[in-house]
């Protein structure tokens, strides 16, 4: 009935794609085979926790704009709402009913009536969104949603609530506020808008406690009862100005933490104005209000409480427990105690979030469970190998050991036969010693199962966080092996993530592999770069290293002779470079690097240049993309994986000649986009050559913006974006080839390169909205590459690059045909069995990162996100191991039967002829 | 435990529900920010869900409202449902969406909604090859499940049939059929000898025994290359055996 063509396009793929089968699927039984996934939900808001209700629950929103239920008992999601992404889903207030203060008790109405709620929301500001959640299986109950008058006001709306009455505050600064009133669930306003003068009021100072408006003011806190008959204006004093912020201790009206001590500014509420701690939290204990403390002291987490009502400590809520040092700073947001089964005193379970944005509960003085949250903005990741058993160890120490000193060794035949020898007696001796107990003790890596495996598919995977947590982490079995966690580092300018490099990897045997990462101290802007061994998670070479620049851009050197470290080559604000370590700087000589400004989209390239000890720098181009008003921003910038092995050259047509593919590994893409007056928006692609700074290629999108991915390799790039025209997201495919003659086989010259490139290039309808795209990279590059392609769903499609291929043709050419192309179809089939994560959907995919295994047939890969999901793929199919259903028992029965039947048949022809004889 | 405490309450929600999403018309008009309103429908919850294939079905006590997300522009606007499947997504300013309906088992399929700036909806297919082709859709949206995913290939089953069809099995069993059915089917005696002696002798003497196979092997010597001899000659060495 609809869209008659599309079917019948739909069908031709289909068919075509079952007679390429490039794809394969997963089979049913290997359901969390070689995946796992990690659901997580960011890094701490708001928390309650309720161990008395009929169902024990831990309520949280989260910084990842979130919110959850977790088990108290293990931590575990029992149901999680992801919320709108940026302004919109930013949530202001979460309220649980029962949980406020004494005065607004009244809220607990029964549940399925039209005054009570579960739990509420307010998230954004324009609209702002008020949602009523049921707390036990996390469905929605209802919502309503209010557009301020004045969007740019209500950016800094406070919200209340008050006995079931919800306060919208909107702060006019130096003059008023605005204080409206709605019925929490129906969103009726209960009056008009009251105003209340107040010109003492003052940005980023001012903040809300129960129904006080609270600012600081130098050594003094002026504070106003919003709900007060009268509007008097209380000034409160301080003993000193606070160096923090000021915070309000939630629970309790007009309550302050300024100066880790408690300050009232309700003079109804008395509070304990001698105690001194990080973090406060309201609770109640033996139906009495307390207030219970935290802090940190030479890694103990220390917790303390006192009653309100007399500031008399609680011994029972005291305790003390080692607090290991990756979670970094705690701060209590909840606790909360319940009787013991057995009716022997209670059991109080206290909830931390902490800096490195872990959520950890405390119980009985042991950490119970703790979730890493972190792992929601993993920004880097690398796949480490693993090291070599001993015995292995040993005999790849041999193979080594003629690589390098080839000179001095004897190269006859016996030498190399006794050496060969002894070393197996040697490896006999040691399994003999392990088998009878004696041997070395296994080290700690090999006793934690971390020993490579034949196939190369067992690797340790290294996640980067952005708040500077770093996970060392199986990638076959999940297990956190260890955790770092750095806590003065942050991203570049430019948008620019931290970054996790490889200095030296596993395969310089007696030497540990080498990792660094490359951030920016917060405080002075300069560069850090922290070195670690990847398997074990120590600090290597000194660990933590404070550089006196600023880094704009880093290179990767080739391996140093001595000691096998990839130097690092980093470009200074000043445009100097510097090398680290110190001794690979003779290896920088000849090096080109480039830069690239996001703001005014303007390109530069350097070269280095190694002279007596110095290191200089000279500029040698720049390009600029900016425009004619420099309206043009970078939105885009991809280089191909410095890993990647091309290994088929060329690409034969339909009448036997080869078509040269142009692979030059300095090609960059970069993507820039500025508003247009008659087109809304334009994006511009430039395929340029870093090393010389030309321009190979450049493309020009009309009505079209972000989001905008791309993927760059081999000789091809393929990107997506939304097309404003007729609203859908496109792919657009490129390749470049040298033509039928390649200009110089062996080495790459960027200096002396071909004449352009002859430029193929196809759009494609993609019927989903694209998060990531990353191809598939293997050891060799004989494997076929297929794209990774990223949904909004949450789902890794795997597409084949023949769907992409920009060469497929528009009419079905014999040409084509002999060519194996499919012939052009507008849209790209997604079809089920090509999503690579089946069911285990990642909420807000973000990346996705691969890398090769020790099988050229399979790919590792992981995509990140809220979620976190780590997975292989075999493009091609494992050509190269047998496959997991191989039928062992069927080959070897019927092996058995055609021998032992032919030597039957044998027997029994010999018979015969014999019978025959004697005839 | 939670999981269980979970189901008890899910039960104890659906009987006591009948809270109007939506209730008023609260979104000033004039403001430019309209709600779209729908109903998703629920997959059919029962045992046996998940080997049913392509039937639009999960497992007992699944938490579909849970896993299920409306979404426009990825999120940039989102709707929840509630229990009975029902959702609003509110806030929203006048233009063209596609609305999606994300399950991880189940498809929905998604729709496009417009707005115009005077507030009037219209629901219509997606349509990504021809957009200026409308079909519309009912509003408030319906959103019915479609299908389930299909995301797993199926592995061959050991079949009986498959073993013997399978071109090892023919291969094994196709020439023995033929020998041992072929001579018996010729009744004339006199071709039936004929076709035995030119077969057996041919096979004999082509066939190198195994032991003289392996002496020959250990010893490196090729075995000597047998001549044609005649017929009688050959009975005669095994009767020597």
């Amino acid at each position: 009935m609809h869209r008659p063509l599309h079917i019948a396009g739909g069908l031709i793929s289909l068919s075509l794609l079952l007679l390429l089968s490039t794809c394969s699927a997963l089979y049913e039984d290997q359901i969390r085979k070689f995946d796992w996934r990690s659901t997580h939900v960011g890094a701490v808001k708001q928390v309650h926790v309720d161990l008395n209700h009929f169902q024990p629950r831990v309520l949280l929103s989260t910084h990842e704009q979130v919110v959850a239920s977790l088990c108290p008992k293990s931590g575990e999601i029992v149901w999680r709402q992801v919320l709108e992404q940026k302004a919109r889903g930013d949530i202001k207030l979460l309220q649980v009913s029962g949980f406020s203060d004494d005065s607004s008790d009244t809220a607990a109405a029964p549940v399925g009536s039209r005054l009570g709620f579960d739990m509420l929301t307010i998230q954004g500001h324009a609209p702002a969104l008020v949602r009523g959640w049921n707390t036990n299986i996390g469905t929605i109950e209802w919502e309503w949603s209010i557009i301020p008058l004045n969007t740019e006001r209500a950016q800094d709306a406070l919200w209340f609530y008050s006995n079931s009455v919800l306060y919208h505050v909107v702060p006019v600064w130096r003059s008023h506020l605005e204080v409206t009133a709605y019925f929490a669930t129906s969103g009726h306003t209960t009056g008009t808008t009251s105003k209340i003068m107040a010109a003492w009021i003052k940005t980023d100072s001012c903040l809300l406690s129960g129904t006080y408006f609270v600012c600081q003011d130098g050594k003094q806190l002026i504070s106003l009862d919003l709900l007060a008959k009268s509007t008097q204006v209380i000034a409160t004093s301080l003993e000193a100005e606070p160096t923090d912020k000021i915070e309000a201790l939630a629970g309790l009206n007009g309550v302050l933490i300024a100066n880790k001590k408690l300050v009232s500014v309700n003079k109804d509420q008395a509070v304990c104005p001698e105690l001194s701690s990080a973090s406060y939290v309201l609770g109640s204990f033996n139906y009495r209000k307390v207030v219970a403390y935290a802090d940190l002291a030479d890694g103990n987490l220390k917790i303390n409480a006192v009653y309100l009502d007399n500031c008399s400590p609680v011994p029972e809520l005291q305790m003390s427990l080692a607090f290991a040092e990756h979670y970094g700073t705690p701060s209590l947001r909840s606790f909360d105690c319940k009787l013991k089964r057995n009716g022997d005193g209670k059991s109080c379970l206290f909830l931390f979030g902490t800096s490195a944005e872990s959520i950890v509960a405390v119980q009985q003085g042991r950490v119970r469970w703790a979730r890493e949250e972190s792992l929601a903005n993993v920004i880097d990741t690398q796949f480490i190998d693993l090291p070599l058993a001993d015995t292995e160890g040993t005999l790849e120490n041999e193979m080594k050991g003629k690589a390098v000193d080839a000179n001095n060794l004897k190269r006859d035949i016996v030498s190399a036969f006794m050496r060969r020898i002894t070393t197996q007696a040697l490896q006999i001796k040691s399994l003999f010693l392990h088998v009878i107990g004696l041997g070395p003790p296994p080290t700690d890596t090999q006793r934690a199962g971390l020993v490579r495996d034949s196939f190369g598919l067992h690797k340790m995977l290294v996640l980067l966080t952005r708040t500077g947590k770093i996970f060392g982490i199986d990638n076959i079995a999940g297990k956190h092996h260890w955790k770092l966690y750095l806590p003065n580092v942050s991203g570049f300018e430019n948008a620019e993530e931290m970054r996790l490099i490889v200095q030296r990897s596993s395969k310089h045997f007696p030497l540990q592999p080498l990792c660094a990462i490359v951030a920016k101290f917060p405080s002075s802007g300069n560069g850090v770069l922290f070195r670690f061994n990847p398997i074990t998670g120590r600090a290597a070479e000194g660990g933590l290293l404070q550089l006196d620049f600023q880094i704009k851009q880093i290179a990767l050197l080739p391996e140093t002779e001595k000691d096998f470290v990839k130097g690092i080559l980093m470009l200074d604000a000043t445009n100097k470079v510097h090398v680290q370590p110190k001794h690979a700087t003779p290896l920088a000589d000849g090096m080109y690097l480039y830069t690239a400004n996001v703001k005014t989209a303007e390109l530069e390239g350097f070269y280095v240049k190694h002279a007596g000890n110095d290191l200089t720098c000279t500029p040698i181009w720049n390009v600029r993309l900016g425009g004619h008003n420099s309206e043009q921003h970078i939105i885009g910038v991809a280089s191909k994986n410095p890993i990647e092995h091309v290994h088929s050259q060329g690409r034969v047509l339909g009448d036997r000649s080869v078509l040269y593919k142009y692979i030059n590994p300095n090609l960059v893409a970069f993507v820039t986009q500025a508003p247009d007056a008659t087109h809304k928006s334009v994006l511009n692609l430039y395929l340029i050559d870093v090393v010389s700074g030309s321009v190979i290629f450049s493309m020009t999108h009309r009505k079209v913006r972000p989001p905008l991915h791309i993927v760059h390799s081999e000789n091809w790039l393929a990107y997506s974006y939304f097309n404003d025209k007729v609203r859908r997201t496109e792919i657009t495919t490129i390749e470049l080839y040298e033509g039928n003659a390649q200009a110089n086989n062996s080495v790459w010259s960027s200096l002396q390169a071909p004449s352009m490139p002859l430029v193929e290039r196809q759009s494609y309808i993609i019927p989903t909205i694209v998060e990531a795209l990353r191809e598939t990279i293997t050891e060799r590059g004989i494997t076929n590459k297929h794209v990774l392609i990223g949904t909004a769903s949450g789902g890794i499609v795997e597409m084949s690059w023949h769907l992409l291929d920009p060469r497929r043709p528009i009419s079905s050419t014999t040409q084509g045909r002999e060519e194996g192309a499919i012939p052009y179809i507008p849209e790209l089939p997604l079809p089920t069995e090509n999503h690579i994560n089946y069911n285990q959907t990642i909420a807000r995919l973000r990346n996705i990162y691969t890398a090769p295994s020790g099988l050229e047939s399979t790919c590792l890969v992981v995509a990140t996100g809220l979620d976190l999901f780590v997975t292989r793929v075999a493009p091609s199919k494992t050509f190269d191991i047998l496959k997991e259903d191989f039928d062992y028992i069927l080959i070897s029965i019927v092996l058995v039967v055609l021998t032992s039947g032919s030597l039957i048949v044998r027997h029994l022809a010999s018979r015969k002829l014999l019978k025959q004889a004697w005839k | 435990m939670c999981y269980k405490l979970l189901i008890l309450a899910l039960l104890v929600g659906l009987s006591t529900s009948d809270i109007v999403i939506g209730q008023d018309e609260l979104v000033d008009e004039i403001s430019g920010y309209y709600t779209i309103e729908g109903k998703v429908y629920a997959p059919d919850l029962g045992p046996g869900g998940a080997s049913q294939g392509l039937a639009v079905q999960l497992p007992q006590g699944n938490k579909w409202q849970n896993d299920l997300s409306v979404s426009i522009n990825n999120g940039e606007y989102k709707g929840f449902v509630r229990e009975d499947g029902q959702f609003i997504i509110s806030g929203v300013p006048s233009g063209s969406y596609v609305l999606d309906v994300y399950h991880p088992d189940i498809f929905y399929e998604p729709v496009r909604v417009e707005i115009n700036p005077k507030g009037k909806f219209r629901a219509r297919k997606v349509n990504y090859i021809q957009p200026a082709q409308v079909v519309q859709v009912p509003y408030p949206l319906r959103m019915k499940p479609l299908m389930r995913f299909k995301y797993f290939q199926t592995r061959e089953q050991w079949k009986i049939t498959d073993f013997l069809f399978s071109p090892m099995v023919l291969m094994m069993a196709l020439p023995l059929l033929l020998m041992l059915v072929l001579p018996k089917m010729i009744n004339d005696p006199e071709t039936k000898k004929e076709i035995e002696n030119m077969q057996f002798s041919k096979m004999t003497n082509d066939m190198p025994e195994i032991s003289e196979m392996i002496t020959s092997l250990l010893s490196g010597k090729q075995p000597e290359p047998k001549e044609k001899k005649p017929v009688a000659a050959s009975k005669q060495t095994k009767k020597r055996n």
